[in-house]
């Protein structure tokens, strides 16, 4: 009873000062007491200061009116002695809890503690609070055993899919974090392909990052606080997962595309290593909000939803629509730096990508398989048929990561400079059930071919159709591939000398523009 | 933490065995298959219970189908009933109406006084008349065995109707379990969010139950509750905002609100006793009977409890031996669309006499179809019988003269009258449960 006096004062405050409404269920979370203790506590409040408060009674007992009732009623003060009457039997009182005025609608009794008991409720689903192991009421149950393993399990990779999502107010499924995993060991390669290409320190540095790139906040931080140089290949775990999480945006099928190329983003970056501090920042900007970002709520009640939430997106395209938010500052971006081919991914390092980008672009652009750029191609199997033309690109990325890795921004840019690249296109139509339907999508291009953007988006208008963005990003990287194959293959429109010089390709643009054209008319 | 020390009431255990394999569609392929074996299943199942019933009855009266009848023979023919209105709504009727100008009326209730009983069997079908015959009381797709003669203009004239009676009851063990109290607690129709709802009157049920609300004797009460059952209409959902067209955001958090807050509801109730919850008719499940337990996946919070359990629309389970039977009330609120009676729970007495427990699906009560069964039929007769959704709260304690008893419960919507319903397993004494914030509304004016 001590501490009960020591407690009046504040409950008084928040009554008389916050004009609070203190029900007992709220006080004994409070005050981690125990409600029948919280229940005594309220008494000796009301006793005291009982004049100037507002309080409710819980009654209960046997209803005279029905002997086959048991009634319980929240009353106000000054009805208890009638509530009493309409009862009989052994008659249970107490204060359901105190406020400086009745509320108009009963229901506000019942906000606060609401809001207290969804606080609790969104901790971690392993930490036992009071409102689950009820701990504080007056029956026990042993029955009851909360199996936090599996389902923990599950909220918690939802947490880390859902923070940097929260952050996007995309949550991402949980099998985000499973393709991310996967995605770590290629990057892995990749960083040891670019080591042996590229310069010694640059080694040490991924190796650290490999080290903490085991924690989500770690990467968060050390990506904001290291240097750009360092930045790509030491996110290899973490940053993909981040990276996923930030193309979030998109569908769950976009996510699996967006990691993909998050995938190959960082071991692209990582060649160039030096080449982006834009790209640095970019990255770090979305990385920050992961940390801030503590959705654990929302994922551990909608997870499910989110699913959902991706399902429908990939039906209704939403997530090119999506994407379409990031890029509308990305647009201006496209334009002022056309050389810079953004993956669809996400809004991402816009420098690394267009040396990178060949391959980055091919797994961004939708093919569900990962390429993986370097490590693939030497590893294993590039999915795509322009393997070979994807060899000689590797080739000469690897070229470029070598010269470029050492430092120079400068070397990167230029490298990049002369081959041909993707912009990325909005496409904007009504679709047959008159919905609005924009798409993006890739073009390759010569720097020259800004003029073209116009054009482009028009021509395209007309003719893209859902499967085309997928067939787009496809021919995309055939297209720089074409240098040594030409890629004839599925993009004909497209299919345009894929030579690096600029003029060319800008020719090649505007050709197929043209062609394209022809074609319908 | 210390002060916690002081002493808690121990919550009283029952064994629980669930029994809804019978109401599991896992095990079930749709291979595009209607519903006639759903038909047969029934007649031929219940064909052997009315054969029986009937010999006893009439032990020389000779078991006749249809085609083989012999004019003014008394005799005896089970059959499948089918009952002829002429307010039944019928889709093309709708269908050639919706366009015409003249208003489609939809009756509350599509009983007739026009409506005739034909029985029907595999040979062939017959109507049913005589003084004996109350279409009002029966419907589509009860199985019935009926003793009369074939008149004159091929119309079978019935002397009795022979109903397949309370299915087999297992042993009651109340008196065996040292004759302790032992509380279930059925609610049903919380429908979070609804505009209707009160969530504090919900909430006092929760602190009831859990054992907060109260002083001690009222908490050693809660103490005796054993079991929760939720029996459907859990949540209220806003389905315009489901347009086939992808859903805002904003719109989202609309539809979760009402999960999240019963989530929340049913981690407290978990965490302090097992907790039951059957999906209903207008909880995100499946449509057609029987329905399929919720998702655990719509609570995240609830669903890792042990003492968490997501059932069936037809509900089966044992409790301490006593077997507890009940719905969310589909079954019943379609008798009541095309029967008459003059409670629901007589309708629900009628259910087990006819033995099967939605006997209008799938004529007008959506039903898988169901190929080497029908889940429906009662092979055992249950204890406890409840139905949920009903707009009162009434209960029944039916008594045959084999001695079987079974608690009849009609629970009511809890939305709307805050009432829960409270059955002793020890002697199916049954006692509602009112929660009520009337009294400080009434204040304010």
């Amino acid at each position: 009873m001590a501490e009960a006096i020591d407690r009046t004062p504040p409950i008084l405050a928040l009554v008389l000062d916050n004009l609070q409404v203190v029900s007992y269920k709220w006080l004994s979370r409070k005050f981690a007491i125990s409600s029948n203790e919280s229940k005594r506590l309220l008494q000796d409040v009301a006793d005291k200061h009982g004049d100037n408060l507002e309080i409710v009674y819980a009654v209960s007992g046997q209803s005279k009116a029905d002997c086959n009732c048991y009634s319980v009623k929240l009353v106000p003060k000054c009805k208890l002695q009638e509530a009493k009457d309409m009862l009989e039997g052994h008659i249970s009182i107490h204060i359901y809890s105190i406020q400086p005025s009745l509320p108009k609608d009963p229901a506000a009794l019942w906000s606060a503690e609401y809001v207290q008991s969804e606080e609790l409720f969104r901790q971690p689903s392993d930490l036992d609070n009071c409102l689950r192991d009820n701990r504080f009421s007056a029956v026990s149950c042993s029955a009851v055993t909360r199996k936090v393993t599996e389902t923990s399990l599950t909220g918690t990779a939802s947490k880390v899919s859902a923070k940097p999502s929260g952050a996007d107010k995309l949550p991402i499924p949980t099998s985000g974090n499973k393709i991310a995993a996967p995605s770590r060991s290629p990057q892995k390669q990749s960083t040891v392909q670019t080591e042996v290409s590229a310069a010694p320190g640059h080694i040490s540095a991924q190796s650290k990052r490999d080290g903490d790139g085991d924690s989500t906040i770690d990467l968060g931080n050390t990506s904001k606080g290291p240097g750009t140089l360092e930045r790509p290949g030491s996110k290899p775990g973490p940053v993909s997962k981040k990276k996923t999480t930030g193309t979030g945006d998109g569908g769950s099928l976009a996510n699996l595309w967006g990691r993909a190329g998050s995938k190959l983003k960082p071991v692209q970056a990582e060649a160039p290593a030096g080449l982006a501090p834009n790209s640095g920042n970019i990255e770090t900007s979305e990385l920050a909000p992961d940390p801030f970002s503590d959705d654990s709520d929302d994922e551990d009640a909608t997870h499910f939803a989110h699913l959902r939430r991706g399902d429908m997106k990939n039906k209704s395209k939403r997530t090119r629509r999506m994407v379409l938010d990031d890029d509308s500052s990305d647009e201006n971006n496209v334009e002022l730096e056309e050389e810079n081919i953004i993956s669809l991914s996400s809004p991402e390092v816009p420098k690394e990508r267009p040396e990178k980008s060949t391959i980055p672009v091919k797994n961004g652009k939708g093919f569900g398989i990962p390429v993986l750029p370097l490590d693939r191609v030497k590893d294993d199997t590039p999915v795509i048929e322009s393997k070979k033309s994807e060899d000689g690109k590797i080739l000469q990325v690897d070229a470029r990561a070598s010269e470029s890795a050492p430092a120079a921004v400068n070397g990167t840019s230029t490298a990049s400079a002369p081959e041909l690249k993707k912009r990325k296109v909005l496409k904007t139509r009504i679709d047959e059930r008159g919905r609005e339907v924009t798409e993006v999508i890739w073009e390759t291009e010569s720097p020259a071919s800004k003029d073209n953007k116009n054009e482009d988006n028009t021509s395209n208008c007309a003719d893209v159709s859902h499967g085309t963005v997928q067939l787009e990003p496809v021919e995309i990287p055939n297209i720089k591939l074409n240098a040594k194959a030409t890629a004839g293959k599925t993009t004909g429109t497209k299919a345009t000398g894929g030579k690096s010089s600029a003029k060319i390709s800008k020719d090649s643009q505007q050709g197929r523009i043209s062609s394209f054209f022809k074609k319908k008319n | 933490m210390v002060e916690l020390a002081e002493t808690r009431l121990p919550r009283k255990q029952a064994a629980y065995t669930p029994k809804d394999e019978e109401f599991d569609l896992r095990s079930q392929k749709y291979k595009g298959q209607q519903y006639s074996h759903l038909y047969y299943c029934r007649l031929h199942k219940l064909r052997e219970v009315l054969t029986s019933v009937a010999q006893q009855s009439y032990p020389k009266a000779r078991v006749r189908t249809i085609l083989g009848l012999e004019e003014g023979e008394d005799c005896i023919v089970i059959g499948t009933l089918y009952k002829q209105m002429q307010l039944k709504p019928s889709i093309l009727d709708e269908y050639a109406k919706e366009r015409s100008v003249i208003p489609l009326v939809s009756p509350r209730n599509f009983v007739h006084a026009n409506d005739y009983l034909i029985l029907e069997d595999e040979s062939g079908r017959i109507r049913l008349v005589g003084d004996t015959v109350f279409p009002t009381a029966y419907v589509t797709g009860v199985v019935i065995a009926v003793y009369g003669y074939e008149g004159s203009d091929g119309e079978f004239v019935v002397k009795q109707m022979l109903e397949p009676g309370l299915a087999p009851q297992g042993q009651f063990p109340s008196q065996s379990s040292s004759g302790e109290d032992k509380y279930v607690a059925l609610v049903s129709g919380l429908r979070t969010c609804a505009s209707e709802a009160n969530p504090l009157q919900f909430q006092l049920l929760v602190d009831y139950l859990t054992g907060h609300l109260g002083d001690e004797k009222e908490q050693s009460a809660a103490a005796k509750v054993v079991h929760v059952v939720i029996a459907g209409d859990s949540v209220h959902l806003q389905y315009n905002l489901l347009t086939g067209q992808s859903v805002q955001s904003k719109d989202q958090q609309k539809l979760v609100e009402p999960i999240k807050e019963l989530d929340l509801a049913l981690t407290q109730l978990a965490a302090a006793v097992p907790t039951d919850i059957m999906p209903g008719s207008n909880d995100p499940a499946n449509f057609s009977l029987p329905q399929q337990p919720l998702h655990a996946c719509l609570f995240p919070g609830a669903s890792v409890y042990s003492t968490f359990f997501a059932a069936t629309n037809p509900h089966c389970f044992e409790l301490d031996g006593v077997r507890i039977l009940g719905t969310s009330g589909q079954n019943i609120d379609d008798l009541d669309k095309y029967s008459v009676a003059d409670s629901k729970v007589e309708f629900m007495e009628r259910t087990l006499r006819w033995r099967h427990i939605a006997p209008t699906a799938p004529d007008t009560l959506g039903c898988y179809p169901y190929t080497d069964r029908d889940p429906f039929i009662l092979n055992a007769c249950p204890h406890i019988y409840f139905c949920g959704n009903q707009k009162k709260y009434e209960t029944k304690l039916l008594q045959d003269e084999r001695g079987r008893t079974v608690r009849l419960i009609s629970v009511p919507r809890f939305c709307d009258t805050g009432v829960a319903v409270l059955v002793n397993l020890k002697n199916l004494d049954c006692h509602s449960l009112s929660l009520s914030t009337d009294m400080l509304k009434s204040n304010g004016i």
